[in-house]
């Protein structure tokens, strides 16, 4: 097989992996001796090289090293236990390494996101993938972005050794917890294979951090139940940040039949991450918007603003977590506020708020400035368009 | 930082010397807020510089000469050329860029105080080059390149479930929207559909 087919081949069975980001904030010295013969650095904020027709970003060069797979998980087109397996393939090291930095040179890509299907162990596969890394860092004097999955098992010194070469490294949890993984795959287990991995990878430099996916709706779990292991993730393990990715039934796969996660469940767990991460907002307030562990369809905050606000804020007044609570306003325009209102400036008119950068039409239902609010049709007085609470019944 | 904003804002092809004095004559807290129509608008321009530097270190696709040069043609919308330069030059130390748009070649290399602007065509600056320079071992590697590497990689990240195609036409320069199959003209970014699509 040439490399051209296995690109096609083990690029289309790495693209379920959700991860483009390619930040990070490892400096490089440009006086050091390697910087003689130097390819390539890295971007604090990472850069996209080009969008898929599902309007996703491509900046890495995410393949598999090989989709010969020896575990069984239900909802993966590798998986051994597949009704009719793709054909299998496998990368040589000198040649993914050629192949990337070709790409690379061009500015095709930012860095490479390396996973792998797992050929006999995982100790096996992880020494091929860091052969091929090692031969990156040390032949081609690349000095760019590299993303290198830790399959689920690997020995603590493997992972080590790979965290020498990666800006960042990743383990996929694939479900919130033992019951939901034991329901999709019968080999790997949570705590052994996965979160001991993750506790290692959190003793070790690695300069962009670890991160985590997990396929929402591959089992019947809820929300509630992935947001709250994420959660612990986040306070336990110094999770960088977490992906999720909304089920797909493949053919041939034992999930086949089952029926599509809808995209806005994946939106709204982002969405609920953000607050939780960038907003600072904690997991118990989101119970109470909660239906049976679900979220709303409709946005996460603003759901959260009806719920808890009893009357409106005062932008002049109002602490920067009470500030971040309004629809409309995140950390910049919070920032923005409380920085104008340190300088003894008081907002007066809607007009600076826009200017500022606060979405307005989210944010007037909640907030007052200048002794003002936006009213409700009930308070306006002699309102003829209010419809009645009360319907009669014609007998 | 408003000076910052405002160095940046300077190669905006709409900057204008008059709305930078009636931002600097205002009350910093407010600019620095962004409080003000003119502030506001100047941090536009300067985010509009930034964001088209941006799409350039991404989308700009290099082409290897085995002389040690890595060289591209590139149409900014504003003064950006100098600054992609740049990024590229801390990118790849030891080989030449250079980068073409109408205003000329532009040429950088670590070893260089400044970026050096020649009004000459691009492939007439490379051929000049390319008698004077000697051959790079590392580039000579990567000289012969096969097009379809990057056409089956990019196919091969597509999911099809997810097609979103008004979410791509927002990301994607406007100059790639006419497409094998894909034209702006049959897919309109307002959201609406066509009823044949729902017949």
């Amino acid at each position: 097989m040439n490399t051209l087919e296995k690109i096609k081949l083990l690029g289309a069975a790495a693209k379920y992996d959700t991860c483009a980001s390619s930040a990070s904030p490892r400096k490089i010295n440009i006086n050091s001796k390697n910087n003689k013969d130097r390819l390539g650095d890295v971007c604090a904020g990472g850069v996209c090289h080009s969008f898929n027709q599902d309007g996703r970003c491509i900046s890495l060069f995410k393949v598999l090293y090989s989709n010969a797979c020896s575990f069984d998980c239900k909802y993966c087109t590798n998986a051994s236990n597949c009704k009719d397996p793709a054909k299998k393939a496998a990368f040589h090291p000198e040649e993914l390494a050629k192949t990337f930095m070709q790409l690379y040179i061009r500015n095709y890509v930012e860095g490479i996101f390396l996973s792998s299907a797992i050929l006999s162990d995982p100790d096996n596969t992880t020494e091929k993938m860091i052969q091929t890394i090692r031969l990156i860092r040390k032949k081609h004097n690349f000095q760019g972005y590299i993303h290198f999955k830790i399959l689920p098992g690997t020995n603590i010194h493997l992972i080590k050794e790979a965290s020498d070469y990666a800006d960042r490294l990743s383990i996929n949890l694939e479900a919130p917890n033992q019951s939901r993984l034991s329901e999709i795959s019968s080999v790997k287990n949570m705590k052994n294979d996965i979160i001991r991995r993750q506790l290692w990878m959190k003793r070790m430099k690695i300069p962009s951090g670890q991160t985590t996916q997990l396929v929402v709706g591959s089992s019947d779990e809820t929300d509630l139940e992935i947001l709250k292991t994420i959660n612990w993730e986040y306070e336990n393990i110094n999770l960088k940040r977490a992906y999720y990715s909304a089920f797909i039934p493949v053919p041939k796969t034992p999930l086949e039949k089952k029926d599509r996660t809808p995209l806005h469940r994946e939106h709204r767990l982002y969405n609920v991450d953000f607050l939780m991460r960038k907003y600072n907002l904690p997991l118990k307030d989101f119970k109470q918007i909660m239906d049976d562990g679900m979220l709303p369809k409709k946005d996460p905050k603003l759901a959260l603003a009806q719920a808890t606000f009893d009357g409106h804020l005062d932008i002049n007044e109002a602490s920067y977590d009470d500030l971040l609570r309004v629809p409309g306003i995140g950390p910049f325009s919070a920032q923005r506020i409380m920085q104008f209102r340190k300088k003894g400036g008081k907002i007066k008119k809607a007009r600076e708020l826009h200017n500022i950068g606060v979405v307005m039409k989210r944010a007037l239902p909640f907030i007052k400035f200048n002794g003002t609010y936006q009213k409700t049709l009930s308070e306006v007085p002699g309102n003829k368009f209010l419809v009645p609470q009360k319907t009669e019944v014609i007998a | 930082m408003i000076e910052e904003t405002m160095e940046i804002a300077k190669r905006n092809k709409k900057y204008n010397r008059n709305l930078a004095e009636t931002v600097l004559n205002q009350d910093s807290g407010l600019v620095e807020a962004k409080a003000t129509k003119e502030s506001r608008r100047l941090y536009n321009m300067a985010n509009q510089v930034k964001c088209d530097a941006h799409r350039l270190n991404g989308f700009t696709r290099l082409d290897v000469s085995k002389h040690g040069i890595l060289h591209a043609e590139v149409k900014a919308e504003h003064e950006v050329e100098d600054m992609v330069v740049k990024h590229f030059v801390r990118r790849f130390p030891n080989f030449l860029i250079v980068i073409a748009s109408e205003k000329g070649c532009f040429i950088g290399h670590k070893d260089m105080k400044d970026i050096i602007v020649v009004k000459r065509p691009l492939k007439q600056v490379i051929k000049d080059m390319e008698d004077i320079l000697p051959i790079n071992h590392t580039l000579k590697e990567f000289e012969e390149f096969d097009a379809n590497l990057w056409e089956t990689f990019y196919d091969s990240q597509y999911l099809t479930e997810r097609k979103n195609l008004g979410l791509f036409l927002k990301h994607i320069p406007k100059k790639f929207h006419d497409m094998n199959g894909l034209s702006v003209e049959s897919y309109k970014f307002t959201g609406s559909r066509k009823l044949a699509e729902f017949v």
